[in-house]
């Protein structure tokens, strides 16, 4: 790993989005503590994807390594932005449902891209993302990253936690 | 000659994403399947010609690799060439998937033309 993990969740999030979800990220965004967030600032979607560390030598029950996960936050209009551009839809036409499952999709993408830079050799193993209902408050990883990222419409955050080795 | 494609992933928006880059890549593709697990593609592979299998990994029921494990183990179906389309790209994932029998191994996010060039080599090397 070459890049800090900051500059991981950047490059992956900008490669995500121009590529499968036609979207441009046109800058960071400063971070706002849950407890200052204006109304307008809440999110309007959370998701949380868990993974597990390493593949043991039978491959499918990852043990060696810890694990961690990956918390995508976006706004009521990045959701519908991403979700019509990547179902080819016209803008605010998509149902909730269908915005939820494109920004699942959008974080197990972006999920593997960011471990995969970060732990290709030994592997790791995704669960299914799953829509955060309340308050995400539980985070029970020692190192945490998060940056948040303005959308070409709407603003994006990326909040990865790892277990420590 | 068009080929004839099954594209496996639950997800729904994902089946269609990749339906969009099919057409998006220029490939000569004619129908085009859906299978939403391993289970789903088998049945439509016993009831209809296909010329290449795209597959996600993580699916309920019976996942990418145990579908290429049936495919491999199946004579009438082992020389169907099968991709993996897949959000993780690590080292150890890819190694398991080839060694599985994966023809080709495209990491998300999936672009047009990386789709083209690999879908080229591999029919290429079966024709």
């Amino acid at each position: 790993m070459t890049k800090s993990v900051p500059a991981i969740l950047l490059s992956s999030a900008e490669e995500v989005l121009e590529t499968m979800f036609f979207t441009q990220v046109v800058g960071k965004r400063p971070l706002v503590q849950d407890a200052d967030r204006q109304p307008s600032e809440k999110p309007y979607l959370a998701v949380r994807l868990c993974f597990l560390g390493g593949l043991d030598s039978s491959g499918n029950s990852p043990s060696r390594r810890p694990g961690g996960q990956l918390d995508v936050e976006v706004s009521r209009e990045g959701a519908q932005w991403i979700a019509s551009s990547f179902l080819a839809a016209d803008d605010g036409a998509v149902p909730q449902h269908r915005v939820a499952d494109v920004i699942c999709e959008l974080t197990n993408v972006v999920c593997g891209n960011v471990m995969s830079k970060i732990a290709s050799e030994w592997g790791f193993s995704m669960l299914s993302p799953e829509v955060i209902r309340g308050p995400s408050s539980e985070w029970p990883y020692e190192i945490r990253y998060e940056e948040s990222f303005q959308l070409e419409r709407g603003w994006l955050t990326l909040r990865l936690g790892l277990a420590s080795a | 000659m068009s080929y004839r494609v099954l594209v496996v992933d639950d997800s729904a928006a994902m089946r269609g994403f990749v339906r969009r880059v099919l057409d998006l890549s220029g490939f000569d593709v004619g129908d085009v399947f859906e299978a939403r697990d391993g289970l789903e593609a088998l049945a439509i592979l016993d009831e209809n010609p296909i010329d290449v299998v795209l597959t996600d990994i993580n699916m309920p029921r019976m996942n990418g690799e145990e579908l290429m494990l049936h495919l491999r183990d199946d004579i009438d179906l082992q020389d169907v060439p099968v991709l993996v389309l897949s959000a993780d790209s690590s080292e150890a994932r890819v190694g398991r998937m080839l060694a599985a029998g994966a023809r080709g191994y495209l990491p998300k996010p999936l672009s047009p033309e990386r789709l083209r060039e690999e879908l080229d080599r591999v029919m290429g090397a079966s024709s």
